[in-house]
């Protein structure tokens, strides 16, 4: 998405519902049941990596959208399915939660418009201008995380097989096992 | 600096602020367990956006390398602590935090 063919405004009124809906998905999370929290979290989680997509971090995106959908979201369901007996209360009391988070909302808003520097302007966009290595020779996204990952940094992939292990044998002895 | 950045910037910190606030009110409050973790996920997906959206704005792919290194952590931190709640679900009775 370098090359607009819709012009600019398109993506940029687009990246910026994507974030709106994504934080109002947050706030609204806090008061609700257990299955709204987990569905909330997982449209939260898709519009990051919507917009990861649009900045053209296209792996990150879509590995975001399916370790967080695929593997946390389905860990979290067993885990609400496995302890929820219908025993957990209702909560009328947390509308006032949600006003405080409204608040504090339109608090960090106003801190933005304030904050922001002067010269961004709505209409004038100065939109990722590539240097000269990537323009003579054009890696995608891919090929350049797995050259950083494998090539640059490999004793971090063996160090996370490690953590990733550990974890394992961690949840056997915790399961009993 | 570039509109998009800033954004991403605030967005970034407004999300993990949100998780932070959660997390406080939360934990004082009579609620369900899980919501600590979703919490926790909540500040790690914040500082993920902080991460590539300064990638983005460098045109440098090391943050977006960190971005993704993110994500083992989230997940094994809430396979732990997701685990050990159902290993002592039957000892507590339920998963409230303030009974």
């Amino acid at each position: 998405m370098k090359y607009f063919f819709f012009g600019f405004m398109f993506f940029n009124m687009l990246y910026f519902i994507i974030g709106f809906l994504s934080i109002i998905s947050v706030i609204i999370l806090i008061s609700s049941s257990n299955i709204n929290r987990l569905a909330l979290l997982i449209l939260s989680f898709i519009m990051v990596g919507l917009m990861y997509t649009i900045l053209d971090f296209y792996f990150l995106g879509l590995t975001y959208i399916i370790v967080y959908v695929g593997a946390i979201a389905i860990l979290f369901l067993f885990v609400i399915m496995m302890t929820d007996n219908g025993k957990t209360p209702t909560f009328n009391n947390n509308r006032g939660l949600m006003k405080q988070m409204l608040f504090l909302f339109t608090l960090f808003l106003i801190l933005l418009i304030i904050f922001n520097e002067p010269n961004t302007n709505f209409f004038i966009n100065e939109y990722y201008i590539p240097s000269f290595n990537t323009e003579i020779i054009t890696f995608t996204d891919i090929q350049s995380l797995g050259l950083l990952a494998y090539l640059g940094y490999p004793l971090i992939i063996i160090l996370i097989g490690i953590l990733l292990w550990c974890v394992l044998i961690g949840i056997l002895r915790i399961s009993g096992l | 600096m570039n509109l998009i950045a800033s954004f991403g910037f605030d967005f970034g910190l407004i999300k993990f602020l949100l998780g932070l606030i959660a997390f406080m009110t939360i934990s004082y409050r009579m609620d369900n367990l899980i919501m600590l973790i979703i919490a926790l996920e909540l500040k790690l997906l914040g500082i993920g956006i902080i991460f590539v959206h300064v990638s983005f704005l460098l045109d440098d792919l090391n943050g977006a390398l960190f971005a993704l290194y993110l994500l083992p952590l989230a997940g094994a931190e809430s396979a732990i602590a997701l685990s050990i709640y159902i290993s002592y679900y039957p000892i507590r009775g339920s998963m409230l935090i303030l009974k």
